[in-house]
């Protein structure tokens, strides 16, 4: 029995069929992965959790700010700093924001605009204006 | 006494008739950039006779002098050039005019950007640098460098001409606060692309200005100026980066001949995303500075998005 040439081959064949299904899994693993690591090196701009504040001197204050030419947080304030929380596309070469602000008050005012993402340093800018303002500000993460 | 009464009448009838004369002569400019020519006739306005001898459309870096271009600039007082080197027939002004006319190289007065240039180009074989680096001569694609240009142009009519200042500088602030407006709507159009996205690949190395203004990167299928055709290998090179960069599309120029461009387009999947005004005003849209400054960089935001 031990020494059975037919039962050596029906061992070896069920050992073979043991290892297929462990095998096909890996290679469906190998194979459905490598489009994910195409599409993470095509996609440099993957979205992060960004914090924006906006602070004014004058208030009350309106304020929009737009990003790929689509507003993504706009609001009027009776305090002189708003926030929120949002995700945005930040890709190495940094982000362009247009800020737009305007308040009653006829007076020298400044605007600034934090941009922070999430886990890193906060970057700020700061603009001037009478009425109002309309700039576009640009963010850049240090390499 | 009578005589010296009807002298008297004489002189002031007659200054009466010469004064009018005197006030219709214009200052004669003799402009050999397109876009200079727009700035001295905005400036100058009713004071100044622009004679543009390049022309809408004409590519300056092949542009030759004719005899009759010559003429008018010996007839001119002010001489207005592109200057960063690109006028190469400048001896042939300078002999046509004997010296007698001001000469303003105005973006000599700018700010440069240097560049490596085709060693066969005109530029690169006068360039004092042994490493073949040039100054870059399309400084008019960049809003600002505009604006500073119409400061100089406008200092310059008040020194050759101090009666009418006050128009000169008046003219010339209603013309720069256009150029501030062009220069924010331009800022905005351009926010609307994503900085990953500003990625220029065009027919001949024009746009660095723009570029260094709105954060472009450039990828030029020729050198700075239009004298020379592309080499097997840096069109091949070219393809290369566009697939790599995924960029989506690349620009014609309204002076250069599309077909490399085309060709270019058919190996690496990108399309043509519109005709740009590279080199000055042309027809059309940017028969303006204005226009021309609305036209590109529309075209580009929208091809690239």
């Amino acid at each position: 029995m031990r020494g059975s040439p037919l039962l050596r081959a029906v061992l070896v064949v069920l050992a073979l069929l043991a290892l297929l299904a462990p095998l096909r899994t890996l290679t469906n693993r190998r194979s459905e992965a490598a489009p994910s690591l195409q599409q993470a090196a095509q996609s440099s701009a993957a979205k992060k959790k960004i914090r924006l504040e906006l602070t004014s001197t004058t208030t009350p204050f309106k304020y929009q700010i737009t990003s790929g030419g689509q507003p993504i947080w706009s609001g009027e304030s009776d305090s002189p700093i708003a926030a929120t929380d949002l995700e945005l596309e930040f890709p190495p070469e940094g982000i362009d924001l247009v800020l737009d602000a305007s308040w009653v008050e006829q007076k020298p005012t400044a605007v600034r605009l934090a941009l922070t993402p999430q886990g890193s340093d906060t970057m700020a800018k700061t603009i001037w204006g009478t009425t109002n303002v309309s700039e576009v500000l640009t963010f850049q993460q240090e390499k | 006494m009578i005589i010296v009464r009807g002298l008297v009448a004489s002189l002031l009838i007659g200054a009466a008739f010469v004064r009018p004369v005197q006030a219709a002569e214009t200052l004669k400019i003799a402009s050999f950039s397109t876009v200079l020519t727009e700035i001295a006739q905005r400036v100058g306005g009713s004071h100044v006779t622009v004679a543009g001898l390049v022309r809408p459309g004409q590519d300056p870096h092949e542009y030759q002098p004719t005899p009759a271009d010559l003429e008018q600039a010996a007839d001119a007082k002010l001489i207005l050039l592109s200057g960063k080197h690109l006028e190469h027939y400048l001896d042939k002004i300078q002999q046509a005019t004997g010296g007698r006319a001001e000469s303003l190289a105005v973006g000599d007065a700018l700010p440069t950007l240097k560049m490596q240039a085709d060693p066969d180009e005109t530029q690169a074989k006068e360039a004092q640098d042994p490493n073949g680096m040039i100054d870059d001569p399309h400084w008019w694609n960049s809003v600002a460098n505009v604006e500073r240009a119409t400061v100089i142009v406008r200092d310059t009519l008040i020194k050759l001409d101090q009666a009418d200042r006050t128009d000169y500088e008046e003219n010339a602030k209603t013309y720069l606060a256009k150029l501030d407006a062009l220069n924010n709507w331009a800022k905005r159009k351009v926010a609307e692309l994503p900085r990953d996205k500003r990625k220029l690949v065009t027919s001949h190395d024009a746009f660095q200005y723009l570029a260094r203004d709105y954060g472009f990167k450039i990828y030029a299928i020729e050198g700075v100026s239009t004298e020379t055709e592309p080499s097997d290998r840096h069109v091949a090179e070219l393809i290369d980066d566009i697939k790599k960069q995924q960029v989506k599309a690349i620009f014609l120029e309204n002076t250069l001949n599309p077909k490399v461009t085309r060709e270019i387009t058919r190996e690496s999947g990108a399309k043509i995303g519109g005709s740009l005004y590279a080199d000055g005003l042309g027809d059309g849209d940017g028969s303006t500075y204005e226009g021309l400054v609305r036209h590109n960089i529309s075209t580009i935001v929208d091809a690239l998005q």
